[in-house]
């Protein structure tokens, strides 16, 4: 850290690499933007993503700032599980490649993970499964908007709230002029960032402490780190599985991708993906272990990454990590954006309010929601109510209950959607006691123990029998 | 039960060299789609 300000990078510095990066993604959206002309190529990218586009982005949008400044946190409190159980959350990636390819087999024309609920379950599933829909959007949103400006304050002593105000202009910016296009182009650029500068920085970590005297410290004054029997840790791996389960299975920002991958792309994009980002959690996380021995001890925990990589590295390695993570959050932050617009303007304005909305009509105001969502983002943004990790693991009790409606939902005929309502408000209420009585890390397990048990029961009670056709609706608009 | 050096060093080097591998895997297969004209 440089001594005169106590910041890694000057603030000049900091707005300087905002301005410039901010600058080439807004003008590579509005190249990339030039190409779509229906909304189905704004929402979708015309619904025909090549293979390698598609595995960036399913990498890419799944490290988030949560993977750069969450994972290190978790390991920094919870040791050796704290890194493994975040790195598990590749399940998700991974479990959602078969489910993906039925997606776009049995919905050739759908557009958001909205229409499978509606068309599957019904009007009471619906509202209960955008109520959660939109918590969790909500809940990322400010957490990446949150996670801007506290990165940017960390390195150069930016004021939080100019930093926070940036990425989100910068994110809306390039979305509302390119779309899914732009986010899944970028998407790429970004997941190679990402992964260089982690490698970078872990090499660089190995090169200056060693692996030897990190084990060394953490053994001699943290052993509890080292402790692969650590009651709570391990409660945590299990509570991250179903949090990265329910995240994916519900969100339309994946089921967006499997809808806009060309034909038999969606499997091995987002089985690929999975893989590929399987051991980043464990190199990030890894990072923040040698804190103790660098005598660092963040005043927030989710700064520990950052931190350490600046201690070591000085101001490249500062330089390097702020570009890391402003490609992380970046890559979460228009992929939410724009797949949450997507439902905006697909479930409640066409389904419900415009159903005779023009293609041109559902274009314009689909740039209005991309709009909207960042100016309401930016408002929740405004106090810096929680750290990282709470915000993101309150998500967990309302996410992980939609795991069983959609997986049996997608597979098996016989769940009706009165159970599937149930399974999803019911396991998202106990899953919000399960928060506040024992502790974030069963919130997700117990939501969806709860919604697997009603799913069951309705799988063993009900009489139904779906017909597949009925998920290929045919659109109404015109052009 | 604590981990021990040699299996934390493992873990550590065989996810870097892992996530280092990544980004050849991609700019291989964006290759091989860029050339096919396959990428949109």
């Amino acid at each position: 850290m440089t001594e005169a300000s106590g910041f890694a990078l000057s603030s000049s510095l900091g707005l300087t690499l905002v301005v410039i990066f901010g600058l080439a993604w807004i003008l590579f959206g509005w190249y990339l933007g030039r190409a779509n002309k229906t909304h189905e190529d704004f929402a979708l990218a015309g619904r025909n993503v090549g293979f390698a586009l598609a595995s960036a982005t399913a990498m890419a949008t799944w490290v988030t700032s949560n993977t750069t400044l969450v994972a290190p946190q978790l390991t920094y409190q919870f040791g050796i599980w704290g890194m493994v159980g975040y790195s598990f959350a590749a399940l998700g990636l991974i479990l959602f490649a078969p489910l993906a390819a039925r997606i776009k087999r049995l919905m050739p024309n759908g557009y958001t993970s909205g229409d499978f609920i509606r068309l599957r379950y019904g009007q009471a599933a619906w509202w209960a499964f955008i109520v959660i829909s939109v918590v969790y959007a909500f809940g990322w949103l400010v957490s990446l908007g949150m996670a801007g400006g506290i990165l940017l304050e960390a390195l150069s002593g930016l004021d939080y709230h100019i930093g926070m105000t940036a990425i989100l202009i910068i994110c809306v910016g390039y979305t509302l002029f390119g779309g899914l296009r732009a986010v899944i182009a970028t998407d790429f650029i970004q997941a190679l960032i990402i992964i260089v500068g982690v490698v970078l920085i872990a090499w660089f970590l190995i090169d200056t402490v060693s692996l030897e005297s990190i084990h060394s410290e953490v053994q001699t004054n943290h052993p509890q780190l080292l402790d692969l029997l650590f009651p709570a840790a391990i409660m945590f791996l299990f509570n991250n599985i179903f949090f990265g389960l329910g995240e994916i299975f519900h969100s339309n920002v994946w089921w967006s991708r499997a809808l806009a991958f060309k034909g038999n792309v969606a499997f091995k994009a987002y089985l690929l993906g999975g893989i590929l980002w399987l051991p980043i959690p464990i190199v990030t996380g890894f990072i923040a272990l040698a804190a103790p021995q660098l005598g660092i001890f963040p005043p927030s925990a989710d700064m520990v990454g950052p931190m350490v990589a600046a201690e070591v590295l000085g101001k490249v390695g500062a330089v390097v990590v702020f570009i890391v993570v402003f490609s992380a959050l970046a890559s979460s932050l228009d992929s939410l954006l724009a797949a949450t617009s997507d439902l905006v303007t697909r479930d409640i304005y066409h389904k419900k309010l415009k159903p005779q909305a023009t293609d041109k009509h559902l274009l314009r105001f689909n740039r209005y929601s991309i709009l909207g969502l960042g100016v309401l983002t930016w408002l929740f943004c405004l106090p810096q109510i929680a750290t990282l990790g709470a915000l993101l693991n309150f998500a967990g009790a309302f996410v992980a209950s939609t795991i069983f409606p959609v997986v049996l939902g997608l597979y098996q005929r016989r769940l009706s959607g009165g159970y599937a309502a149930l399974a999803m408000t019911l396991g998202t209420l106990c899953g919000l006691v399960g928060y506040f009585v024992i502790g974030f890390y069963v919130a997700a397990l117990v939501s969806c123990s709860v919604s697997a048990a009603i799913c069951g029961l309705g799988l063993l009670l009900s009489k139904q029998q779906f017909d597949w056709q009925q998920l290929d609706e045919q659109e109404e608009s015109s052009l | 039960m604590m981990m021990g050096l040699t299996a934390f060093s493992a873990l550590v080097i065989i996810c870097l060299l892992l996530t280092a591998c990544a980004p050849v895997i991609l700019i291989g297969l964006w290759l091989k789609d860029f050339l096919s004209k396959q990428l949109w």
